[in-house]
């Protein structure tokens, strides 16, 4: 015999009467009472695996059935997105803000050539330069910019 | 009804039976409910934890009576699944916690320390104790081995192992009990 094999045989020796040891059991009815507290938990009497085989198999073949349907329903031709372009675009503003590379700067910029442009049509805006400093604020929120720049989509995208 | 333990395949052949399928399960567990719980309790030491794993075990066996093939397996087979309910305890409390494996080990020896069944008993408190410093899956190659004294071939095909790397485990976890048990002032 390996010595390891000796020393792991004195060992179980040495603790042989942990092996049918009853401390770890919740109390002295607990196994009379296990299989029937399990038989409650299981249900109805006549219910078997293979009823509950066959009734799995129903509910899968049901929705199947479903999904086929629906998918030759939602893919016939002709049969388009519904979702109107504005709100594409302002999704994806809020999921990629990175990608449209938004800066203080673009907006400063777009806030300027709206600007000329409304001054040139009413001849009464005032240049972003010269709105009073307290009035520019340090940041703008994301949703200002998606709102702004989802107005100018034709512009700016 | 028959008064002494059913054998193996003649729960397989109940089991099989729609007529008598209520009553083979029913057998079944007055059979294996020792040897279920007695796996699980040491596998997280909590008894109400143990109780809910060792329900959920039977259940899940009733719901895959339809998978067993061989009778001769039918005691590993429920064994399989009761170390498969308990890791994956273990795994869920581990994830949704976040807890090391160290601070549960504590947590558990903290545990083992209050219970009052085990208050004249020290050896069996700290031979407890030390099985909480072995990982879930020591703890099971140890069980089964040591307590449910299988062979290595029918551990392996439960916690899926090879045999050489089983009586590595093995060796491995009964130096860690020795140590911690020698570490703790224990001798037996």
């Amino acid at each position: 015999m390996k010595d390891k094999d000796k020393h792991t045989a004195s060992f179980e020796k040495r603790f042989e009467h942990l092996r049918n040891s009853d401390s770890l059991i919740p109390g002295d009815d607990y196994f009379e009472e296990l299989p029937g507290r399990i038989q409650h938990r299981i249900g109805k009497p006549g219910r078997s695996p293979l009823a509950n085989w066959t009734f799995a198999l129903r509910v899968s073949a049901a929705v199947a059935g479903i999904a086929i349907i629906a998918f030759f329903i939602f893919n016939r031709p002709g049969n388009h997105s519904t979702i109107p372009r504005q709100e594409i675009i302002q999704q994806a503003l809020l999921d990629y803000p990175d990608m449209f590379n938004i800066n203080e700067y673009m907006i400063l910029e777009v806030m300027n050539e709206e600007n000329d442009t409304a001054s040139s049509k009413q001849q009464s805006q005032k240049n972003w330069q010269d709105i009073p400093e307290d009035s520019l604020r340090e940041s703008i929120t994301t949703d200002e910019i998606i709102d702004y720049l989802s107005e100018h989509e034709d512009i700016y995208l | 009804m028959k008064n002494q333990a059913y054998s193996d395949s003649e729960l397989f052949d109940m089991l099989r039976n729609p007529v008598q399928q209520r009553q083979g399960f029913y057998q079944l567990m007055r059979k294996y409910r020792r040897r279920v719980y007695g796996l699980v309790v040491k596998m997280v030491f909590i008894t109400d934890d143990a109780d809910d794993i060792t329900q959920d075990t039977f259940i899940k066996v009733w719901e895959k009576l339809g998978d067993l093939k061989e009778p001769e397996k039918l005691g590993s087979w429920i064994l399989k699944i009761a170390a498969n309910e308990s890791l994956m305890h273990l795994r869920k409390k581990k994830l949704r916690y976040f807890i090391p494996l160290q601070d549960a080990s504590r947590e558990l020896e903290q545990y083992i320390d209050s219970l009052d069944a085990l208050d004249d008993n020290e050896g069996e408190k700290q031979f407890y104790k030390a099985l909480t410093t072995l990982t879930p899956k020591q703890r099971l190659v140890f069980q089964l081995k040591y307590f449910e004294e299988k062979p290595y071939m029918e551990i392996g095909e439960i916690v899926k192992l090879k045999e050489g790397t089983l009586k590595a485990t093995y060796h491995q976890c009964v130096k860690k009990i020795e140590n911690y048990i020698r570490q703790n002032g224990y001798e037996g």
